[in-house]
């Protein structure tokens, strides 16, 4: 038998998942800060070919399976980094995902007006399926000079759900706001998501 | 115990399997979600997302399987095997149950035909479902 390497155990200590709506900037994050070449199972996307009104992004690959990165904290603890699909009939996968996680990061979008229905389906459809939860939001292309206004208005729903989630503004392609959304969702106390 | 104590506690069952399998190349055990417990043939960089690909497999094989009108007696029990093939490497990922612990995830690639790889992987099985 050829010498085949052997490993055992995992460092991985926790586990953050990256939720939130179709094009947002979920696998965009996760490949923003992972230690390790990430997992694709993007395809090419019908949604955003299909229907250009809905995806202005330009966004043309959609994750149907899950994204897989790691990243490495200074003191050696590695945390995984789970990006889920954010289309609705992909469900299946956050019922296997979500309940592997310590912590996870919504991710939702500033800068559009159903931003309160987004972020209200997707904390009923946490609290459905993780009854204790660490959770940190993060709003993506909050208009400039709106943030507080945007911020107030979300954090204002947020608290309904999960009294002490952080919320902040945050670029999925910039590495120092992905790990400042990930750190904040990994010591934010557990509580219970009201459903 | 904990995941290194049970790498050292499955590590020679494992290394049987690979032993006994013509031409294989990696083999993992892992937990139903996702992290290693032991793997041969992986370096550190690939463990983990093999671990977390392999348990997902499962997972939505389980839900396809539930969800497919395959008849009363047929396909009862869920999934039992989930087979893959790419380039004449043979992948099979079997889920255990074990008398005494948890669920375990049990993947194993070879370049051996389908049956031989099927019919080791199921005996390991069966070893590790007892231990």
């Amino acid at each position: 038998m050829n010498k085949l390497s052997v490993v055992l155990g995992h460092q991985v200590e926790q586990q953050v998942a990256f939720v939130g709506p179709f094009g947002v900037g979920k696998t965009t994050a996760l490949r923003a800060i992972s230690d390790v070449p990430v997992v694709n199972t993007d395809v090419d996307s019908a949604e955003a070919v299909g229907h250009l009104t809905l995806q202005p992004s330009g966004k043309t690959t959609t994750t149907v399976g899950l994204d897989y990165g790691e990243w490495r904290f200074p003191d050696g603890k590695v945390v995984a980094l789970i990006g889920v699909p954010g289309q609705d009939r992909f469900d299946a996968m956050w019922d296997a995902l979500l309940p592997r996680s310590s912590a996870i990061v919504l991710w939702i979008y500033g800068d559009r007006d159903p931003t309160r229905l987004e972020c209200r389906k997707w904390l009923q459809a946490l609290a459905q399926r993780k009854a204790v939860a660490r959770l940190a939001v993060a709003v993506t292309r909050v208009p400039d000079g709106q943030e507080q206004q945007v911020l107030d208005s979300v954090r204002e729903l947020v608290t309904r759900f999960h009294p002490l989630a952080p919320v902040l503004s945050a670029d999925p392609r910039e590495p120092a706001d992905v790990l400042q959304a990930v750190t904040m969702a990994l010591v934010t106390p557990y509580t219970a998501l009201q459903a | 115990m904990d995941s290194l104590a049970m790498g050292h506690y499955f590590l020679p069952v494992l290394q049987d399997m690979v032993t006994s399998l013509p031409k294989v190349r990696c083999a993992v055990l892992c937990t139903p979600d996702g992290f290693n417990i032991a793997s041969i043939g992986l370096d550190e960089k690939q463990v983990g997302k093999m671990a977390a690909l392999s348990s997902s497999l499962m997972a939505v094989g389980a839900s396809a399987i539930d969800g497919l009108p395959l008849g009363s007696t047929e396909g009862s029990g869920g999934l039992n095997v989930m087979t893959m093939e790419a380039g004449g490497v043979h992948v099979a990922t079997v889920r255990i149950q074990r008398q005494q612990g948890a669920d375990l995830v049990l993947m194993v690639a070879a370049a051996s035909p389908l049956g031989v790889v099927l019919h080791v992987l199921q005996s390991t099985r069966a070893r590790i479902a007892g231990m």
